[in-house]
């Protein structure tokens, strides 16, 4: 982490009730200058809550957010420094779509000739300068989605707030836009905070990943770090494809997996299904020694498209494990396999876990 | 086939009917009196001509079309505050649906009954007249009944309701989103309102206004009952022909003028408001 004084968003202890239901409990999260942090979680974990907090549109029941040093827990949405791309866009119908991107400059005090200067820049940006005379309603939902961005940028804020922008494309558009996205966001140098539910959206963007679970963060990491080092039996399980096998250390330090049947209060390894490798029979797994070996069988073979993902029963638990490439052969269901996990691959969760 | 085309028919058939009995037959006879001679019976203008080259009846239309235009504008700006208000400010949904209906209740009482109120009320001695006079606001009474103000006055009371709940609706469908977008934008609350909320309010301005001054021109029991005779609209000079004089061409011809003049007056409307949205 960098000095303190780099720190763009400051969120201090954030609590938020609705009702009797608590949204979001102890936030904290710092972001620099800069920085693209995805708030990542499924609905409901009170990621839009959070953003919705940051842009001044709640107020927090408890805790305090600053802006490059400000204070602005108790500033409305219209004095401060940061702009938000909305979910469902936004856009005003009633105005063009210059107009909608010179709407900030011209309520923020630049001139009529200053501001569609400034659209048509923004609008550049985006790669939309020539349809500045067009309505909202005449482009297409990538195109509303770029002038959406535009528009949000115009004013160059330090702070991008943005509300599941892409949730709404279709899937190759979504991709495409994943990209210019990012790229847009080194161009301009503006910290992005990016709320999504879809872990690859962020895995792909961010520079940082909070994780978010029933109003709380659970871990915040590069998307390497969640993934390879996940804090919690939560991460684990949202971020990626983990089998969870129950361990306990023997007497010489080394780790065995305990059956299923023995599970509850033990610590937890996550192994990832790229790590679990399967054997034809025993002879083939013990040629690599340092492997923790299981026996079991192939319950259910899935070939999709690029890869094939194995499900193998073992000592009671079912293990993911996945191959690049088409199913190979000799692999059927019912068959008797041998699993090897290489310790080092595995990430232990210490204590009993639930 | 057969069935499926007797079908089509009947439900090209259907509206064209109704259209026909309710609206076309009803207009059609009106139209057609109108432009009848009412001695010889043959075709002519002079029903019209009778109205039209005379200053008189153009002063009754002068004073039919001010009234409208003051009780639109008039409802406008008492209404537009109050949809506001119930749509935007009330959060509590029992006191919102008590302030509806206290506003619709009205509507379901008779013209009469709440123009005759309106009577008592505006006379030389009544309630508004003493409270203005204890007030110390005015030394000797107003004169309400007979004048243009009083049949405004009642007017409006009575046209108030369909600007409130047009304008009310139309403010509901605003996008809250949008206020939203407007205020991250950095635009104080004042600046979104003249910004996104009201040129996204206007077509229900638009839609109450037509419907009230459409309401206002054609009055008859208010203007009627309040004038006490010494105001005259077009709508009183049409009861009279038709109740009194039993002159149905003449009578017809003023009910078209009315009609003719209150589309016109529409399309202007509608013609400027565009204009303005560009």
């Amino acid at each position: 982490m960098a000095g303190a004084d780099m720190t763009l968003l400051a969120i201090d202890d954030i609590s938020k009730n609705f009702g009797k239901h608590q949204a979001l409990c102890d936030i904290s999260l710092a972001i620099e200058s800069g920085e693209f942090v995805s708030l990542l979680g499924p609905s409901g974990c009170g990621k839009t809550t959070l953003l919705r907090l940051i842009a001044g549109f709640l107020r927090a029941d408890r805790g305090t957010i600053s802006i490059a040093g400000e204070d602005v827990t108790g500033l409305p949405p219209h004095r401060r420094p940061l702009n938000t791309v909305f979910q469902n866009y936004a856009l005003f119908p009633h105005l063009t779509v210059a107009d909608n991107v010179a709407y900030g400059p011209r309520r923020t005090g630049a001139g009529k000739a200053e501001a569609s200067r400034r659209a048509q820049e923004a609008l550049d940006l985006v790669g939309l300068g020539e349809f500045g005379d067009r309505y909202p309603r005449q482009m297409s939902g990538g195109q509303q989605q770029r002038v959406a961005l535009a528009r949000a940028i115009v004013n160059r804020p330090k702070l991008l707030l943005l509300d599941e922008p892409l949730s709404a494309l279709d899937l190759q558009l979504r991709k495409r836009m994943q990209i210019e996205l990012k790229q847009l966001q080194e161009k301009i140098g503006i910290a992005f905070v990016f709320v999504t539910h879809d872990q690859e959206e962020a895995m792909a963007m961010s520079d940082r990943i909070a994780v978010m679970n029933a109003g709380r963060i659970e871990q915040v990491g590069t998307g390497a770090e969640i993934y390879r080092r996940p804090a919690t039996r939560f991460v684990a399980e949202f971020i990626g494809e983990a089998s969870l096998l129950p361990v306990q250390r023997t007497g010489n330090g080394a780790l065995t997996i305990v059956p299923a049947v023995e599970a509850s209060g033990r610590s937890v390894a996550v192994l990832r299904p790229e790590h679990a490798q399967i054997f034809a029979g025993q002879a083939d797994a013990s040629t690599s020694c340092n492997l923790l070996s299981m026996e079991g069988h192939v319950e259910t073979v899935a070939s999709i498209g690029g890869v094939t993902n194995i499900y193998v029963r073992a000592l009671g638990h079912l293990v993911h494990a996945r191959r690049l490439g088409l199913v190979e052969s000799g692999l059927r269901e019912g068959q008797k396999v041998v699993l090897g996990i290489d310790p080092q691959n595995l990430h232990l969760l210490e204590g009993p876990q639930p | 086939m057969t069935a499926s085309r007797s079908v089509i028919l009947g439900l090209v058939a259907l509206p064209l009917v109704y259209f026909t009995a309710f609206f076309l037959v009803p207009l059609m006879t009106v139209f057609v009196a109108s432009l009848t001679d009412a001695q010889q019976g043959g075709m002519t203008f002079s029903n019209y001509a009778r109205i039209l080259l005379d200053e008189y009846h153009w002063s009754v239309i002068a004073v039919t079309f001010r009234l409208g235009i003051l009780t639109t504008l008039i409802c406008i700006v008492l209404g537009y505050p109050l949809a506001w208000y119930l749509v935007r400010i009330v959060k509590w949904r029992t006191w919102r649906r008590i302030c509806v209906i206290l506003l619709v209740l009205p509507l379901f009482t008779s013209n009469i009954v709440r123009s005759f109120g309106w009577m008592v009320l505006l006379g030389r001695n009544g309630l508004v007249n003493e409270t203005l006079q204890a007030g110390g606001l005015i030394e000797r009474p107003i004169r309400f009944l007979g004048t243009e103000t009083g049949i405004l006055i009642g007017l409006v009371y009575i046209l108030l309701p369909f600007v409130v709940l047009t304008i009310g609706n139309a403010l509901a469908k605003v996008d809250h989103s949008l206020e939203q977008a407007s205020a991250d934008l950095g635009a104080s609350s004042a600046s979104t309102f003249w910004h996104v909320t009201f040129p996204l309010s206007i077509p229900g301005v638009v839609s109450g206004s037509i419907i009230v001054f459409a309401l206002a021109v054609s009055a008859y029991v208010t203007p009627a009952l309040l004038s006490g005779g010494r105001v005259t609209v077009l709508a009183v000079l049409v009861f009279q022909q038709y109740s009194s004089v039993f002159n149905f061409h003449y009578g017809g011809a003023l009910a078209i003028t009315l009609l003719v003049f209150t589309l016109l007056m529409i399309a202007i409307a509608s013609l400027v408001s565009r204009l303005g949205a560009r």
